[in-house]
């Protein structure tokens, strides 16, 4: 409880120190409300508001809100927006006043400045290792067979790799898969993967705005220790019908947005669906009766999301936001074999499913013009599921028919059901304060076994469920922070952040500080430097390789102790010639308590997960480089990333210190785009080097004595590993591209859309394995070993087209 | 422009459809590696010969010649202090097991031991153990009735007490041997055909009734237990056996203390080898305390108990 008074504390000391402020300056008005878009009435996040007059200024929040309270005077206020007409209202403040504004789109620049001044200016920001990537942006990215990829862009920044070829994990600042809190509308996502991890369940034509963040953590962010990426889905345009929808190789999609009551409420649709079991199965069912049975094999994935929003009032909104996908495997096979004596027919039915499902329901609500509340309530669940059936039944004439059958199904998954509240309290221009609580009961299904065998025959029939336990959980955390504007040279971002976790018979606290500062020099150049503290309650057991759906949340318990982590950063930022962000921050990080699979376990196990795992240190460092151009005909950015990244485990590798799985020295990406006729034709381009992934192999083969006997007539050969991962796979690289040619007719626009992945064809690592081969050579037959680099994907083109009206 | 444009992305297609195309391995150099002589060596206080193994490693993509894995003309000894006790001879009938008889007495608890292993062609390999203290065995009990198991089937019961030395990190194993008498015919000397009454040992019970988390199975079906969880404390082992129809009822328990690099490599070498092959599964280390060797050097004191029902 002694932490809870810490952050209440700090809170009325914020409150306070704000009031005070105010008691000795003169009378003061709050100007507030909505920044929107003009035609579709979407809300602008991060838009900047100024008062040219006495240069004081705020950005938009979440939700598009702003408050801005200065001395009773006139203001010239300066809205801004990128892709947008600015705007300039001059007002005579004697009172609070609300002021919503309506922002025009600019024909001239949308297509050529993407996204200036979008956001504050990187110099401007206190908070430091957060990037803000604009979805206009990553839409324009080559992608793999033409999908755009949300999180594979991200892989694309400095400070984040992406694990294996093709995958669409994230791993930031030598962090791992499990540390990255992803939120769609504030709802924790569990798997980001489709198709097995190489490619993410997020749908970009529904997609608003994308942040990343991976250090420096506002006291509001907690619960995992690397990163926390947030992804807002569009509103739906409020006056208007629209769509946009594409038909690619891979999937095609449909968003379709308009107004429920114009003005007031509108509405989002958004579907995806892969399609190549549709088109594979007339040649699939025509293969298995080539085989002499029936059959269907096949694989999808969907997507679906779906968002209403309404406007009961100037103070009050409320948003319902859902999604839910799905993959599917599945393979059903059966033949029969019928004689004058038996007709007898055997079928297999196997196959694999796994999804998620999230639900939000966010209140806004503006209890006065300087504090504004936000109240969620989230549901979130992903299961996963796996099913093997094979029966046989035999016919005699004249008898009854018999049959035999075995089924075997699995089950596991999380649900979690959430509220939040959040507040963000904006006394006057130098702070604004956000303060707010939240609460998660997760309940954790690790698995469930069930068999059913089935002999008419002998009248059998036995079915058996072996489980183990669900296991709740109640997680909770309150914070506190400011953006203190102390000077305008100095500027911080400080604050608290407490939380508990309460599994069976257990409870675990933690107060994590916060802080963020930056110090303007002269020219624009800023010095930031941050410090934070992050735990995280929940692990996963997951096979790094691949982007399995076996992959299984299980929370902390009495044995498995919470993850935390202190990181430190620092760092220099500055615009160049309105265009060019350009950050170099060097970073270190300390993790306690990640937790690695004991030697020679395996995720396929399913005995108690608690006897599979150890918990150990890890600890990264590195530099970080990042350039990036966000206006004209050419934009796009180049980052560097320099870092080690190390894990330690008293049970593995000797006690001794290892590189991590996804410890990368070098990474270094390019990405362009450019217009060559501006609203006609478009290209962009990617360029990956990064280091090679590091594995473990053994380096020579020795005769051992057979463990289960007991004596050295029996051995046999295995290798020598001296140490974990000791091979490093040779380096990656890899250009993409792509070019857009798009046509606007009378009432719609469309593109088509081609592309290469791995332009030059590059046999990148996917994993190494041995081969051994047998030659005949001078008579004799001889043992030839190999070590051999399996590689994924060779060149991909892709075409697409998409249309929006 | 645009049909140009067409034309190349319809080429990439179709180029990105050929057979070859997907076949995607290159050959790449394996990891260096140190030619290094190979070793097994695990030793208890009572026993009456010492054998050794002794082999050499070749990496992973060499040809290894017929018989080409044992070291034969290697020198080795053991010493205590400066004085060398033994030198191990070869084994004649293969070439890479090596043996010493042992003496009783020739092994003392507390006291440390250097095996030295010296090859023209290789480095010399060390390695220094210490004999433990025997166990304290408090007791050992046997129920035959011991209940059943998740499948149903019949167990019997047999607990081993243990008094744990405080302060110090201990190892145990465990090994649970049925004895009955097998009679067996034959003919003597003189050519008569006679019945004979043989002892006769079942290898050690699967013990896969234990309850206890931190015992882990061992060589030969042993259970691997260390302190860890209950230093300075008696502890209770239940271990749980299959009853057969016509099993025995007497029955040789061995308790032994074992070296930390012998329990760490017990461990470890089966993990590896029941990891082999299989995919996804973590990598194994198999500890080993050998100085420029591979292998292990193992020594145990151990406590001999007879049961019966």
């Amino acid at each position: 409880m002694k932490t809870i008074n810490l952050s209440l504390v700090l809170l009325c000391f914020l409150c306070l120190k704000s009031n005070l402020t105010a008691q000795t300056t003169p009378q003061k008005f709050t100007v507030s409300g909505y920044l929107s878009d003009a035609s579709s009435g979407e809300r602008l996040i991060g838009a900047t508001v100024i008062d040219k007059r006495s240069g004081q200024g705020t950005v938009s929040n979440t939700f598009g809100f702003y408050s801005l309270t200065l001395p009773a005077d006139t203001l010239q206020l300066f809205f801004n927006y990128i892709g947008y007409q600015s705007q300039v209202k001059t007002i005579t403040m004697q009172s609070n006043t609300t002021l919503n504004i309506l922002l025009e789109q600019s024909a001239l620049i949308k297509e050529v400045e993407i996204v200036a001044d979008k956001y504050e200016r990187i110099e401007e920001r206190a908070q430091m290792s957060r990037i803000d990537v604009p979805i206009e942006q990553i839409k324009r990215v080559p992608a793999l067979m033409g999908e755009t990829d949300v999180l594979r862009v991200l892989q694309l920044l400095p400070g984040v790799s992406g694990g294996g070829e093709g995958q669409s994990g994230i791993y930031v600042r030598g962090g791992g898969p499990d540390q990255n809190l992803i939120l769609l509308d504030g709802v924790p996502v569990y798997n980001a993967s489709h198709l097995f991890g190489f490619f993410s369940v997020f749908n970009a034509d529904a997609i608003k705005d994308v942040s990343l963040t991976k250090g420096g953590f506002p006291a509001r962010y907690g619960g995992r220790l690397s990163s926390v990426i947030e992804i807002n889905m569009k509103e739906g345009n409020e006056n208007e019908f629209h769509g946009e929808g594409s038909i690619g190789i891979v999937a095609s999609k449909l968003t379709l947005e308009g107004p429920i009551q114009k003005g007031r409420s509108s509405f989002l649709v958004s579907a995806r669906r892969t399609y190549i079991d549709v088109i594979a199965r007339p040649i699939i069912k025509n293969s298995f009766a080539t085989d002499g049975g029936e059959g269907v094999s096949g694989y999808y994935f969907y997507d679906i999301n779906a968002k209403v929003n309404h406007r009961f009032s100037d103070k009050d909104r409320l948003y319902l936001s859902f999604y839910t996908g799905k993959d599917k495997f599945y393979l059903n096979f059966s033949e029969s074999d019928e004689t004058p004596s038996e007709k007898y027919t055997f079928n297999f039915d196997t196959g694999l499913g796994w999804g998620n499902l999230t639900g939000a329901v966010r209140w806004n609500h503006i209890l006065t013009p300087k504090l504004f509340a936000n109240t969620t309530f989230t549901y979130s669940r992903y299961n996963f599921n796996t099913r093997n059936g094979l029966g046989e039944t035999s016919e005699l004439p004249g008898e009854v028919p018999q049959r035999s059958s075995y089924l075997l199904e699995y089950f596991s998954g999380i649900d979690d059901i959430g509220l939040k509240l959040d507040f963000d309290y904006m006394p006057n221009p130098a702070h604004l304060i956000k303060f707010g609580a939240n609460t998660i009961q997760h309940q954790f299904h690790p698995g469930k076994f069930y068999t059913r065998v089935v002999e008419t025959e002998s009248k059998i029939d036995v079915s058996t469920t072996l489980q183990q336990p669900d296991v709740g959980a109640f997680e909770f955390a309150t914070y506190v922070e400011d953006d203190w504007k102390v000077t305008s040279r100095l500027r911080l971002n400080y604050g608290l952040h407490f939380s508990g976790f309460v599994p069976e018979g257990k409870s675990y606290f933690s107060l994590q500080p916060r802080a963020n500062a930056r110090y303007l020099f002269n020219k624009g150049w800023a010095l930031k430097g941050a410090f934070s503290t992050m735990r995280q309650y929940i692990h996963l057991l997951t096979n790094e390789t691949i982007g399995l759906p076996t992959d299984l949340w299980l929370p902390t318990t009495s044995t498995v102790k919470p993850q935390d982590s202190w990181q430190a950063a620092l760092g220099v930022a500055k615009t160049f010639a309105k265009n060019y962000e350009f950050s170099v921050e060097a970073y270190y990080k300390e993790m306690d308590n990640v937790i690695a699979f004991k030697e020679g376990a395996s995720v396929f196990q399913f005995d108690n997960w608690q006897n599979r795992v150890v918990q150990g240190e890890g600890t990264a460092y590195g530099f970080e480089f990042f350039i990036q151009k966000k206006k004209g005909r050419f934009s796009g950015w180049v980052g560097y990333t320099l870092s080690w990244a190390w894990r330690e485990f008293e049970e593995l590798n000797f006690g001794n210190k290892y590189p991590y799985k996804y410890d990368r020295r070098h990474d270094f990406e390019i990405v362009g785009t450019y217009d060559i006729i501006p609203e006609r034709i478009r290209v962009s381009a990617t360029w990956v080097y990064a280091t090679g992934n590091v594995a473990t192999f053994g380096t020579s083969r020795y005769q051992s004595p057979e463990p289960y006997q007991n004596n050295f007539s029996y051995t046999f050969v295995t290798t020598h590993t001296p140490e974990r991962n000791n091979l490093r796979y040779p380096s990656y690289n890899r250009l993409d591209f792509g070019v857009d040619f798009i046509k606007k007719k009378k009432y719609w626009t469309r593109t088509w859309s081609f592309g290469g992945y791995n332009a030059y064809n590059r046999n990148n690592p996917f994993f190494l394995f041995l081969q051994n081969d047998v030659e005949y050579v001078d008579g004799a037959y001889v043992e030839k070993s190999s070590l051999r680099q399996a590689s994924l994907f060779p060149f991909i083109p892709y075409v697409a087209y998409s249309f929006k009206f | 422009m645009l049909r140009f444009l067409i034309l190349t992305a319809y080429v990439f297609l179709l180029s990105g459809c050929s057979e070859d195309f997907f076949n995607q391995t290159v050959d790449i150099d394996p990891p260096e590696y140190e030619k290094q002589m190979v070793t097994h060596i695990k030793t208890g206080i009572h026993d009456s010969i010492i054998v050794m193994s002794l082999s050499r490693n070749y990496g992973v993509l060499e040809s290894v010649p017929q018989n080409g894995w044992g070291v034969s003309d290697a020198h080795v000894e053991i010493w205590e202090g400066d004085q060398k006790l033994r030198i191990f001879s070869p084994e004649e009938t293969t070439n890479y097991l090596y043996f010493t008889p042992l003496t009783p007495g020739l092994f003392q608890p507390g006291h440390a031991y250097t095996l030295k292993i010296s090859h023209p062609d290789y480095d010399t390999v060390t390695a220094v153990q210490t004999m433990p203290y025997a166990p304290e065995v408090d007791s050992v009990t046997y129920d035959k009735e011991g209940g059943v198991n998740a499948f149903g089937e019949d167990l019997s019961d047999i607990d081993v007490y243990l008094k744990d030395t405080p302060g110090e990190v201990n190892y145990y194993e465990i090994a649970i041997f049925g004895e009955y008498i097998y009679v067996d015919s034959t003919y003597d000397d003189s050519g008569n055909f006679i019945s004979v009454d043989t002892l006769v040992f079942y290898s050690s019970f699967e013990p896969e009734g234990s309850d206890d988390a931190n015992a882990l199975p061992g060589y030969n079906n042993t259970l691997l237990i260390s302190d860890q969880f209950f230093d300075g404390q008696t502890y209770k082992l239940n271990t749980r056996i299959y009853r057969y129809q016509g099993d025995p009822t007497n029955f040789v328990v061995y308790v032994r203390t074992l070296t930390e690099d012998y329990f760490l490599y017990s461990i470890s070498a089966l993990r590896k080898y029941d990891s082999e092959g299989i995919p996804f599964v973590e990598p194994v280390s198999v500890h080993d305390n050998l100085d420029k060797g591979i292998g292990i050097f193992g020594l145990y004191n151990e406590v001999v108990v007879r049961v019966k029902e």
